[in-house]
C-alpha cells in the first residue's frame, strides 16, 4: 500500500461564480483503523485562502506549520496579502526542495485574489507539480470517486449555495465509497465578503 | 488506476518494516521471491520472428500485407519467408511473432482441412469458423501456460461479407475493418483507420494502393521489417496471393536526419 | 490491498489473498492488488548460449547464479540466457453499467476495446445478449470474456434442450457464479453483471466478483470506470446523501438518461472507456437496444 494511503484522505475544491469551495474529509486513521473523527485537513493561510492536505498525517502537519511559517514571512516581508497564485508557487517550490524525499502530500489550494476576488482553485502532486483547473480539483483516497461525482455534478457559474449543495454531496457520495475516508466533512464557501464553514452529517462507516 | 506512490512499488515504503514489526537486516532474508526458486524447463521466447501484419476490408473483399522477413533477435536472418497461409478460397490467415510456432500452426491447419475435405460433405473452413477455432486454439495454449507466440491475422470472405479478424497468443480477438499487428498498431493501423474512416467503400486497387503505403511506412520506422513483402487479397472469386512485393522507398532525406548520435 | 468499497459498508471486510500454486513445470505466483488478480508468470530460456558450448552442459549452480540477479539477462548484448515474462492475462479495459427497476431492467457497457494505450476496437460491445430476458455485460480480461460467454451460451443451449424451456436470470446468475467458482484458482479475470426479469417480472441485476461472489442489487457498475460510477449511481439511484430525495419509482427513460450521463462522465477520465455505449432495456415485451456515442480520444 501506497505511504499516501496510510491514514485515508478526500479533499475536493470547486469554483463557482465568483466564489470558491473547498471541502475534506475528517477521518484520521492507521490503514483500516479509525483514530479520530476531527482531524484537520484544510488549513487557513489567508483571510480567502484555503489549503488542503490529503496524505501521510505527520506530513500534513508539518507542511501546514511550514506554509504558515512561509506566509507569515511574506507578507510581513512585503507588507501584502499573499495571492492564491503566489501561495500556489510558494507550496510548489516548498514541496520540489524535497524532491527527493519528499512531503506525501498531495495539496489542493482554494481561494479568492485579495485584490480582485477572482476564484482560483489548483492542486499539486507530492513533489510540487501544479495543476490549475477552471472547474474543479480532487486529491486524496478515492480521487477516482471524486471525479466521478465532479464530473457529472458540476458545472459552471455555481452560486455558494449551490456550490455547497454540489461540492457536499460530491464529497460524501465518493467518501462512502472509500474505506479509509469519511466519517464527518467540512465544507468552506469562500466569498469575497465571508467564509462559511459547514460540517456535514454523512454515514460515520 | 493505478493509485502507486512515488515509490512505484506497493510496499508501504522503502526498506521499511511493516508497521508493528521490526527493520530487517541485509542477510536475514525470510523471504525469497518467486524467481529464487528454481527455472521454468520450457523454452517460451521467440527465437526466429515476423513482424507486424496489417489488414483492410474493402467493397467486396478484405486484403492483409506482412513482409517477408524472419528476424532471429536484431539478425535479419531470413530474408523469403512467407508468412500468410491460404485455407481455401475464401480464408487467408497472416501471421506475426515466432515462426516456428507458425509453421507448426500451419501443419495443424492443414490437416485439419484434409480431414475436413475426407468427410466430403461440401463444408469447408470458412473466415468465422477458422477465426473460432483460432480463439480457442491460442486461448486453450495459453491456458496450459505453453502458448504459440503468435498475433494471426484472420481474413476471408463469407456470405458475401468481407471477414477480418485479430487472435494474440492469449486469446484476445476481435473483429474490425482494419487491423494490425506489433509495430503495425502503432504505426499503420491509425493510417488505415484514417483511410478508412474516409472511405469505408474502397476499391481493391484503392485498399492495394493503403497496403502498400503502410508496407513503406513500417519498412522505414520498423529496424525488424524488409522491403519485400506479400499480399492477399480475398474477394468472392477467391483468393490470391501477391509475394516479393517491393515497395519504393526513398532514402534521400535520410541524411538529414542526425542529432541522435 | 485495496479500500474501494464493493458492498456498501456494511460488509468492511478486506481481504488480501496470497496464493502460491506450482504447476509441474513452472512456477507462477499471484497475488491479488488493486482489483487486479495479477498472474506473473516467469520462463527462462536458455537460448543466447552460445558461450556455453553443447548448449546442454547448464549447472544448476550457473542458473541459480542468473536467477538470482533478475532482469540483469535481458541486458542488449549480454551471454546471458534471456529471460522472458509471459502473462496468460490482459486487462482489456470496458466498463459496464445496470440497474433495475420495478418492472424492467436496463444493462449498457462502453465500445472500446483497448490494450495498455493502444485501442483495439473503437465497436465492441461488452454486453451479450443470453435469452428473450437476459444480458450479460462482462469486462475485464477479453479472453477470457470470449471463452466464458462461448461456454455460458453452450450450457444455456444444453438447459434448453434438457428442460424445454429457457433459463430464467435467476438461475443464470447462479450458475455463473459456480461456473467462475470452478476456475477459483486460475479464474477467469472478468466482472460481470447480469440482468433481466426475476420469476416475478421484475427488474433483477446480479453483480459478480472474478471467482463467483454474487450478489442481487438494483445497480451496479463493473470495469475500469466502475469506482467514478458508482458513487454516481448512490447518490442518483439510491438517493444516498441526498435530503430531497424524488418522488415514485424509477423509470426506464429516467435510467436510460442516467446511464447515459454516467458515460459522459466517466469517458472524460477514464481513457479505458469511451467511443460508444450500449444500452440494453429489458422488460416483458423483450430488449430494446440502442446506441449512444462517446469521445473517441
Amino acid at each position: 500500500m501506497s505511504i499516501l494511503e496510510y491514514n485515508g484522505a478526500a479533499i475536493i475544491a470547486m469554483k463557482g461564480k465568483n466564489c470558491v469551495a473547498i471541502a475534506a474529509d475528517r477521518r484520521f486513521g492507521i490503514q483500516a483503523q479509525t483514530v479520530s473523527t476531527n482531524f484537520q485537513k484544510m488549513f487557513e493561510m489567508g483571510p480567502r485562502l484555503y489549503i488542503g492536505l490529503p496524505g501521510l498525517a505527520t506530513d500534513v502537519q508539518t507542511v501546514a506549520q511550514k506554509l504558515q511559517f512561509r506566509v507569515n514571512l511574506y507578507e510581513l516581508r512585503e507588507n501584502r496579502r499573499l495571492k492564491p497564485k503566489t501561495f500556489m508557487s510558494m507550496v510548489s517550490n516548498l514541496l520540489y526542495e524535497r524532491r527527493f524525499g519528499p512531503y506525501f502530500v498531495e495539496p489542493v489550494i482554494a481561494g479568492l485574489d485579495a485584490k480582485t476576488n477572482e476564484p482560483y482553485i489548483a492542486s499539486m502532486d507530492l513533489i510540487g507539480c501544479p495543476m490549475v483547473t477552471d472547474e474543479f480539483v480532487v486529491s486524496g483516497t478515492c480521487s477516482e470517486q471524486m471525479y466521478g461525482m465532479c464530473e457529472s455534478l458540476w458545472k459552471p457559474d455555481m452560486g455558494p449555495k449551490e456550490l455547497l449543495d454540489t461540492i457536499s454531496q460530491a464529497l460524501q457520495s465518493a467518501v462512502d465509497r472509500d474505506a479509509v475516508s469519511g466519517w464527518g466533512c467540512m465544507v468552506h464557501i469562500i466569498e469575497k465578503d465571508k467564509v462559511t464553514t459547514t460540517e456535514l452529517k454523512g454515514r460515520m462507516d | 488506476m493505478a493509485t502507486e506512490n512515488i515509490l512505484g512499488t506497493g510496499e508501504l515504503w522503502r526498506n521499511g518494516p511493516a508497521p508493528g514489526s521490526l527493520y530487517q537486516f541485509p542477510g536475514n532474508q525470510s523471504s525469497q521471491t518467486s524467481s529464487q526458486i528454481g527455472p521454468a524447463k520450457r523454452t517460451m521466447a521467440p527465437t526466429v520472428t515476423g513482424t507486424s501484419v496489417l489488414g483492410l476490408k474493402f467493397d467486396g473483399g478484405v486484403i492483409i500485407a506482412a513482409d517477408m522477413l524472419g528476424s532471429y533477435g536484431s539478425l535479419a536472418r531470413y530474408r523469403n519467408l512467407s508468412r500468410i497461409l491460404k485455407i481455401n478460397d475464401s480464408t487467408v490467415i497472416g501471421c506475426g511473432g515466432d515462426y516456428a510456432d507458425f509453421q507448426y500452426l500451419k501443419s495443424t491447419i492443414n490437416q485439419r482441412v484434409i480431414d475436413e475435405e475426407c468427410w466430403d460433405d461440401g463444408f469447408q473452413y470458412t473466415p468465422k469458423s477458422l477465426f473460432s477455432w483460432m480463439t480457442r486454439f491460442m486461448y486453450n495454449r495459453r491456458s496450459n501456460f505453453d502458448p504459440l507466440w503468435n498475433t494471426t491475422v484472420v481474413s476471408g470472405i463469407e456470405d458475401g461479407q468481407p471477414f477480418l479478424g485479430y487472435v494474440d497468443k492469449i486469446g484476445v480477438a476481435y473483429e474490425a475493418p482494419t487491423v494490425a499487428s506489433g509495430y503495425g498498431s502503432y504505426i499503420a493501423l491509425p493510417l488505415l483507420r484514417d483511410a478508412y474512416a474516409k472511405n469505408p467503400n474502397m476499391t481493391m486497387a484503392e485498399a492495394e494502393q493503403q497496403i502498400e503505403r503502410c508496407m513503406k511506412v513500417l519498412f522505414y520506422r520498423d529496424a525488424r521489417s524488409l522491403n519485400k513483402f506479400e499480399v492477399a487479397v480475398v474477394t468472392k472469386d477467391g483468393a490470391m496471393i501477391r509475394s516479393n512485393i517491393e515497395a519504393k522507398a526513398n532514402w534521400e532525406i535520410a541524411h538529414l536526419i542526425k542529432g541522435y548520435e | 490491498m485495496n479500500f474501494n468499497l464493493r458492498g456498501r459498508k456494511k460488509n468492511k471486510l478486506m481481504v488480501c489473498t496470497i496464493l502460491h500454486c506450482f504447476k509441474s513445470f513452472l512456477l507462477f505466483y499471484f497475488f491479488s492488488y488493486k482489483q487486479e488478480v495479477v498472474y506473473h508468470v516467469i520462463f527462462f530460456e536458455i537460448r543466447r548460449n552460445s558461450h556455453c558450448h553443447d548448449g546442454l552442459n547448464i549447472t544448476d549452480s550457473y542458473i541459480m547464479s542468473v536467477l538470482a540477479a533478475p532482469g540483469l539477462g535481458d541486458t542488449y548484448g549480454s551471454d546471458r540466457p534471456k529471460e522472458v515474462y509471459f502473462s496468460p492475462y490482459a486487462q482489456n479495459g470496458g466498463t459496464t453499467l445496470a440497474v433495475a427497476g420495478n418492472d424492467f431492467s436496463v444493462i449498457a457497457s462502453d465500445t472500446r476495446l483497448s490494450e495498455g494505450f493502444s485501442i483495439h476496437s473503437r465497436t465492441n460491445p461488452k454486453t451479450v445478449q443470453l435469452t428473450g430476458n437476459t444480458v450479460l455485460a462482462s469486462c475485464g480480461f477479453f479472453g477470457d470474456v470470449l471463452t466464458l460467454v462461448k461456454i455460458l451460451k453452450a450450457r444455456l443451449k444444453i438447459y434448453e434442450q434438457d428442460h424445454h424451456q429457457k433459463m430464467s436470470t435467476t438461475a443464470i446468475s447462479a450458475m455463473l457464479s459456480t461456473m467462475l467458482y470452478h476456475k477459483r484458482f486460475f479464474p477467469y479475470y472478468t466482472d460481470n453483471i447480469v440482468a433481466g426479469l426475476d420469476n416475478e417480472g421484475r427488474g433483477c441485476v446480479y453483480s459478480f466478483d472474478p471467482v463467483g461472489s454474487y450478489e442481487r442489487e438494483s445497480f451496479r457498475a463493473g470495469g475500469s470506470a466502475s469506482s467514478m460510477m458508482q458513487p454516481y449511481l448512490d447518490n442518483r439511484i439510491g438517493h444516498r446523501n441526498n435530503p430531497n430525495p424524488p418522488k415514485g419509482p424509477l423509470t426506464k427513460e429516467q435510467a436510460v438518461k442516467l446511464i447515459k450521463d454516467a458515460f459522459i462522465a466517466a469517458t472524460e477520465r477514464d481513457i479505458y472507456t469511451g467511443d460508444g455505449v450500449v444500452i440494453h432495456v429489458i422488460t416483458k415485451d423483450g430488449i430494446e437496444t440502442e446506441s449512444f456515442g462517446l469521445r473517441n480520444d
